[in-house]
This record gives C-alpha cells, sequence and structure tokens, in this order.
C-alpha cells in the first residue's frame, strides 16, 4: 500500500484523526500539543497518528490535504485543518459542534 | 573502537566513567590489583568528548555556511512574499527567522472555507513554507471581517 492509501484508510476507518508529532501523552510539538488540548477539551474521542514514526506518511498527509504542515485534523474524512483553524473553530463553537455531531 | 572497548561499557552500562582517567597520554587500565591482570580499558568519556568535538567541529561550519546565504528568513520577506502571490492582500507578519505569524487581510479570502484561505496563503510562500519557515501560524481576514475587528476594538 502506498502512503497514500494507508492515510485514506486511516482516515476512513476513524471518525476523528489527527496527525501530529509525538503522541498525545508525549507530543513532540508545542502546536500538536495544543491541537490535542483543544479536541480533549471538546471531549473528542479521537486517534492520533505520529508522523515522526514514518517519513513516507509524513510527507504524505501534507500531500494528501496540500497543505505543508503539521497537525492536521481530519473529522468524519473531511480535512479540517492546522492548528490556527483548530484554534479558532474552539473559540468560536465549531470545534464542539463539529465534534458532537461526528460523535454523536 | 576494539571489541574489548565495546564488552568494557557493556559491563558497566549504567555507569558513564567506569574508571578514573589517569591523565592525558597515559594507558588506561581497570584497576583490578595484579598488573598481570591489568587490561586497556574504554574510557566512555574521552570516547564522549571527541564525539562532541566532532559535532561542534560540525555545527560551526554549517553555522558559517549558513550565514553566507543569509538563509534566516525575515518577516518582511515574508509580507512581501505574500503580497506579491496574493494580489490586492496586506500582511503583517512578526517572527524570529523561523517562527512567524501573518494576519493577511485580501478580498481573495470572500466566499472561501478558512482551509482554502490559509492555502492560499502557503501557495504563495511555495517552497519557502517546505524549507526556511519552521511555522507559520496564520490569520485570515477579508476585508469586512477586518473592518468589523477594527471598529470592535477601537
Amino acid at each position: 500500500m502506498t502512503a497514500q492509501e494507508v492515510i485514506k484508510q486511516q482516515i476512513e476507518s476513524e471518525r476523528i484523526v489527527l496527525y501530529m508529532k509525538g503522541s498525545p501523552s508525549m507530543p513532540l510539538c508545542g502546536f500538536s500539543a495544543r491541537s490535542v488540548q483543544l479536541l480533549q477539551a471538546c471531549g473528542a474521542e479521537f486517534t492520533t497518528v505520529d508522523v515522526l514514526a514514518d517519513p513516507a506518511i509524513r510527507q504524505g498527509i501534507k500531500d494528501y490535504s496540500n497543505w505543508p504542515t503539521v497537525p492536521q485534523l481530519y473529522i468524519d474524512g473531511q480535512f479540517i485543518g492546522g492548528c490556527d483553524i483548530i484554534t479558532t473553530m474552539h473559540q468560536s463553537g465549531d470545534l464542539q459542534k463539529l465534534v458532537t455531531s461526528s460523535q454523536g | 573502537m576494539s571489541l574489548s572497548a565495546l564488552q568494557t561499557v557493556n559491563q558497566a552500562p549504567c555507569c558513564p566513567q567506569p574508571i578514573l582517567d589517569p591523565g592525558i597520554g597515559q594507558p588506561m587500565y581497570r584497576n583490578s590489583g595484579e598488573k598481570s591482570q591489568k587490561q586497556p580499558c574504554f574510557s566512555v568519556f574521552r570516547f564522549y568528548s571527541g564525539v562532541a568535538w566532532r559535532i561542534l567541529c560540525a555545527l560551526e561550519i554549517t553555522r558559517f555556511a549558513s550565514i553566507i546565504p543569509t538563509v534566516m528568513m525575515q518577516p518582511e520577506q515574508i509580507k512581501q512574499l505574500i503580497e506579491q502571490g496574493l494580489a490586492g492582500a496586506q500582511a503583517d507578519v512578526s517572527g524570529d527567522g523561523q517562527h512567524f505569524e501573518a494576519q493577511v487581510v485580501s478580498d481573495a479570502f470572500a466566499g472561501k472555507t478558512m482551509v482554502q484561505q490559509h492555502q492560499l496563503v502557503y501557495q504563495a510562500l511555495g517552497d519557502k513554507m517546505k524549507q526556511e519557515v519552521h511555522a507559520l501560524s496564520i490569520r485570515t481576514y477579508t476585508p469586512e471581517q477586518w473592518a468589523q475587528r477594527t471598529s470592535g476594538s477601537a
């Protein structure tokens, strides 16, 4: 399977997927840490993929979404955005709505 | 590094300095009493100081090499790239050479999702985003949103 196929499968098999550096318990980047915190604050149950564990995924996820940075959040197969967008959506309450509707 | 040296390290994995360094130029021996049983020993301290020195040298070389083309991006360069790439955009960029924050106001953002708006900014930066810029925090506004924002805070 190519990296693109692996990513597609990950995103489609889980409701909420966060591509990040490190893990939720040990994030290796401030932006990833922040994204995890905001998702947890919304009570989201999410899967994470550590891009540092696989260079093919690390590059592949940037190509997949045409987005040059990590973290990247996907909900129900849709690319939601990076840390800035997650932050803005959290402030406006849109992230909470999205998480609730996805899990509800 | 000889095999015996590796074995000595393996015997004392939790002790970074298994023996005292007798001084530069002196052979290293385990303090085992009988002279006949003395065997050359590997000093972890010496090994690591050698490695550290090499790393320092390499860092110094790359540092000086990188000064020549001035690889560090300046906030002003990012501002220019964004404003050139996005017609009619106004950007305000601050940053330390690797981490940046940009506020961008442009007509082009109207009717687009936040993802699409940020993608426009990334597009304007092109390859710079892949190499020089480690992190860029972006806030995008249409001129209307910007006017609301500034009047709201006044």
